[in-house]
């Protein structure tokens, strides 16, 4: 059975697409979250009328439709997982990527910043984590020039710093 | 959808999901960072134009330690973004932990948390340690030292690699430490990134050194003084803390130049013997020449590169002068914070000696640098910095009796302000004869130009000989009469006597005649010094510690005399021979390994051995004919058995009757007895005048039920009437503590049995005791005994180790 209008929520991507979704599943974003709490409390303590009957429409402007796309399957799938209240602690930066969101996330790293970027701008933190640790998981391993070539990182470092810079962290270093 | 649908399979058909394309747009929109580079868009953007910096933040925030410092070499941007959690929580960690033995050990560590690194793997057991240790190169080259094998070509013992494995991992902390405190020296921006410091180090292992102590120390305050995000240092151990707090209070440390990374670089085991192996050591370069500590009341902030400046010594030394400067100016030990005039501040001076040939020159040429305020020559002191404080910790060896070492002491003592002297041995395995002629001539040295020690405060003579009454007296009239400021002293006299050599055991015998040769001797010796003598008014003197194991030569003694009745003269009859025979056999009269108990049961071996079919008599006067050596040999040590007095014992110190002591050395049958815990506190202590006796009293239950008659006699008659006198003379008014002896015998692997039973020690007090001992026992030509240490030491070690696990 469809949802009522009452219970979803229109987002309007960069690109003009629209994208009607549940609000309990795109209540992960707490962007989203705030907001349809707010008309929802202005509908209250105005004019209840007003608004009843109406699909609330947010514009979210930082998205393409592609990668809201992708936010919105990531919302639904976890639709009854229970993330941890608080923010990003230390443990959670250890704690493997689950297995779903690692194949989720196989994506071309454009796309993958991109979803990350969503997360960030929708304030969905265990996507933000997930999609972060990624990123970590794709510098595991590789050298220095690796990297580098990897992320397109411009090396702004002399020889003679560079050279400094592996002095300074030595002791840190696994002999 | 399904909760366990594939991300593939999800498609904007979905039921759920409803997308209403707006026509007006094109479906090929550039992507978000496409617009933002549109002026190039054939150029795939940086990561770091791409995502923003909290987003990066979050990112290096999942990295490892390992990937941290591979991404700060990168970029600016990721170096500052790594070394902010490189440098955030800093987990100092004892040299000693190992490793557990995961390939991927790392992730086994918390990532929030900033790791000394330590290379080696936990192992299961020796074995694998040794071979681990063969797969070094550096140990290779090392081990093929001949000394380091037996003549079938083999490695001799891997305790000796177990050995090396530890020096390896200590040297591997040190570099860490080091390193840590050049980089915040080269940058102290990098200190402003400490939030916090775990320092897990075992007191141990931190109070055997100062230097360690000193190193992080510096490490500590520089980060205090320079971060204003520091939230904590913590400790795993409180004693550490408490160490540390005492150092900063009240003194300041100077520490290397920044950029002297070459410091670090130099071979392990290009080195045939400990004072090689230290003498090229870096950090010891350090040791040998100064540990220099200014008031941190001057608050001027000028580095002075005091080691600069040239002397203007015209004397022979120039070349060594040269030589120490160049030092000292490569790295720039003495990196003064304050002003020109810090010399005239500094507090204190330490002078941690090992190498002989190395040392003395040098330490005079120090002295008489004009940063330390000597203007000249020593015998020139013209402007002496009142305020410095010398300490000279000399670990003398065989080498050391010769005219120049004469000479250097003479100059040392001539120095004004000489406030603490500490000599000791190199090690326990030194102690030999010739060490004995050592101290002997020290003394002596001093005794002759005593003019300016009066200022001495602190004197601590290892080694004095027991077995030379001119070395006893000149000791006891040096410090008894000629230092009126003394306020500590502390002698620790040792027994040089082989007892397999007969015409040593002849004068061993000797002594051993009577009990008044042998422990009570010193005692006597003292006490007929104490009264007889001119004191010096010592009414500075605090505390008197007389160390000497005496119990345990009591216990030679009693063995001596059991081998001489038995063998001898059992034949007469004497009650009181007869009563010690059977007081020894219903004993348990166990033996460390040390090398004086070797020795003494080698000679005890020896004495056994008679010719196969001699005829004898035994204990009850019948004949044995055709002796069996052999079975005496057996019939002898079975009577120094395990002792059937463990419940007694127990019992009267409360404890559980299955309650093993020193469980640790069990399995080899070492235990100490008993009695070594009761007369080793044998304490007298003065406060508010009020004296107490511990230990000696007469009806002290203890002594009653598990103390021979003979050696209560001793405690009684010569350490009390010792403790008697000394509290009599007025001269000793201010005396605090008396010590007789202080050694630790009773050993508990559990802390709270240690705080149960009075005199009871713990394992890591014990294991500082023996570490203290053994750790410099690492000579490798003297590899018999040492080995033999080592391995009861590494046995120790290890099973303490892995009871951790």
């Amino acid at each position: 059975m469809a949802p009522s209008p009452n219970d979803t929520v229109v987002l309007l991507s960069s690109d003009h697409q629209r994208f009607v979704v549940e609000k309990n599943i795109i209540n992960k974003s707490i962007v989203i979250k705030n907001i349809i709490e707010e008309l929802n409390g202005a509908a209250d303590s105005d004019d209840p009328q007003d608004l009843e009957g109406e699909q609330i429409e947010i514009p979210v402007g930082n998205v393409r439709s592609s990668v809201m796309t992708k936010i919105i399957e990531w919302c639904k799938h976890h639709r009854n997982t229970t993330f941890p209240d608080d923010d990003f602690d230390e443990p959670n930066k250890s704690t493997p990527i689950d297995d779903w969101d690692k194949k989720f996330l196989e994506v071309d790293q454009d796309m993958l910043y991109e979803i990350i970027l969503a997360a960030n701008y929708l304030n969905i933190q265990p996507l933000l984590d997930a999609g972060c640790k990624v990123v970590a998981e794709m510098i595991k391993g590789k050298g220095v020039v690796e990297i580098r070539n990897t992320f397109n990182i411009v090396n702004d470092f002399s020889p003679e710093e560079e050279e400094a810079i592996r002095k300074e962290n030595e002791w840190a270093e696994d002999r | 959808m399904s909760p366990n649908s594939s991300p593939d399979q999800l498609t904007n058909s979905d039921e759920d999901l409803i997308v209403i394309t707006d026509t007006s747009f094109t479906e090929n929109e550039p992507k978000l960072f496409e617009i933002l580079n549109h002026n190039n868009p054939k150029v795939k953007e940086s990561i770091i134009e791409i995502l923003p910096r909290h987003i990066l933040t979050i990112i290096v925030d999942c990295l490892t330690q390992k990937e941290l410092l591979n991404l700060a070499l990168t970029n600016s941007l990721f170096y500052n973004l790594s070394t902010d959690k490189l440098y955030r929580n800093i987990y100092i960690q004892d040299y000693k932990l190992l490793i557990p033995d995961n390939e991927n050990y790392q992730n086994m560590f918390p990532i929030n948390w900033t790791y000394f690194q330590i290379p080696f793997k936990l192992l299961s057991n020796v074995k694998p340690i040794a071979y681990d240790c063969l797969d070094s190169d550096s140990l290779k080259k090392y081990l093929n030292q001949s000394y380091l094998r037996d003549s079938d070509g083999k490695i001799i013992s891997y305790n000796a690699c177990y050995r090396i494995y530890n020096f390896l991992r200590l040297e591997k902390f040190f570099k860490c430490i080091l390193r840590l405190a050049t980089s915040f020296r080269l940058k102290p921006l990098l200190q402003s990134k400490v939030k916090k410091i775990f320092i897990d180090l075992t007191t141990n292992s931190f109070k055997q050194n100062l230097f360690d102590c000193m190193v992080l120390n510096i490490l500590i305050e520089d980060i205090i003084n320079l971060s204003h995000n520091l939230l904590s240092i913590e400790f795993s151990d409180m004693s550490l803390h408490r160490s540390l707090q005492i150092l900063s209070t009240d003194i300041r440390f100077f520490w290397l130049k920044p950029n002297s990374y070459n410091l670090l670089n130099y071979s392990y085991f290009d080195v045939h013997n400990r004072a090689e192996y230290l003498y090229n050591k870096p950090l010891n370069l350090l040791q040998h020449q100064n540990i220099i500590l200014n008031h941190s009341n001057n608050n001027t902030t000028t580095t002075t590169t005091t080691t600069t400046t040239t002397t203007t010594t015209t004397n022979n030394n120039d070349d060594i002068n040269d030589y120490v400067l160049s030092q000292l100016h490569e790295y720039q030990i003495l990196l003064l914070k304050s002003s020109l005039q810090t010399y005239r501040n500094m507090k204190l001076l330490i002078l941690h000696l090992w190498d002989n040939n190395y040392i003395y020159e040098n330490i005079l040429t120090i002295l008489d640098y004009k940063s330390f305020a000597i203007e000249n020559k020593l015998n020139e002191v013209q402007n002496p910095n009142l305020n410095l404080n010398l300490i000279l910790n000399y670990e003398f060896s065989l080498s050391i009796v010769n005219k120049k070492s004469t000479l250097f002491f003479t100059k040392i003592f001539q120095y004004p302000f000489l406030k603490k002297l500490t000599l000791d041995t190199l090690c326990q395995l030194t102690h030999t004869p010739n060490n004995c002629t050592c101290m002997k001539t020290i003394i002596h040295t001093i005794l002759q130009n005593n003019n300016n020690i009066i200022n001495l405060e602190e004197i601590a003579f290892s080694a004095v000989p027991i077995n030379d009454q001119q070395a006893l007296d000149d000791c006891f009239t040096l410090v008894f009469t000629k230092l009126p400021n003394i306020k500590i002293i502390s002698l620790d006299f040792k027994d040089y006597s082989s007892y397999t050599s007969d015409s040593i055991y002849t004068e061993v015998y000797d002594y051993l005649n009577h009990l008044d040769s042998f422990c009570g001797k010193i005692l006597i010796t003292l006490k007929k010094f104490i009264l007889n003598s001119k004191l010096t008014n010592l009414l500075s003197l605090n505390h008197l510690y007389l160390k000497g194991e005496f119990s345990k030569f009591f216990l030679h003694y009693l063995l001596f005399e059991y081998v001489d009745k038995t063998f001898q003269d059992f034949g007469n009859e004497e009650s009181n021979h007869q009563k010690k025979i059977s007081f020894l056999k219903q004993k348990s009269i166990n033996f460390c390994l040390c090398s004086t108990c070797q020795r003494f049961l080698n000679f005890l071996k020896s004495k056994l051995e008679y010719p196969k079919g001699m005829d004898l008599i035994d204990l009850n006067n019948a004949l044995i004919q055709n002796y069996d050596r052999l079975t005496e040999f057996q019939n002898f040590f079975n009577s120094f058995g395990v002792s059937a007095s463990d419940k007694g014992l127990n019992d009267y110190l409360g404890l559980n009757s299955t309650t093993k002591f020193n469980e640790i050395y069990g399995d080899f049958h070492i235990n100490l007895s008993y009695k070594h815990n009761i007369d080793s506190k044998i304490v007298y202590y003065r406060e508010d005048g009020m004296n107490n006796y511990l230990g000696v009293d007469t009806n002290h239950d203890l002594l009653k039920k598990f103390l021979p008659v003979d050696f209560s006699i001793v405690i009684k008659h010569y350490y009390k009437e010792l403790i008697k006198t000394v509290s009599e003379i007025g001269k000793f008014s201010q005396l605090r503590t008396f010590a007789i002896e202080n050694l630790p015998f009773i050993i508990f692997k559990d802390d709270n049995d240690v705080q149960q039973t009075e005199f009871a020690y713990s394992v890591d007090d014990f294991e500082q005791d023996i570490n203290q001992t053994l750790s410099d026992c690492y000579n490798f030509r003297n590899k018999t005994s040492a080995i033999h240490e080592s391995f009861l030491f590494e046995y120790y070690r290890i099973k303490k180790f892995f009871s951790k696990f």
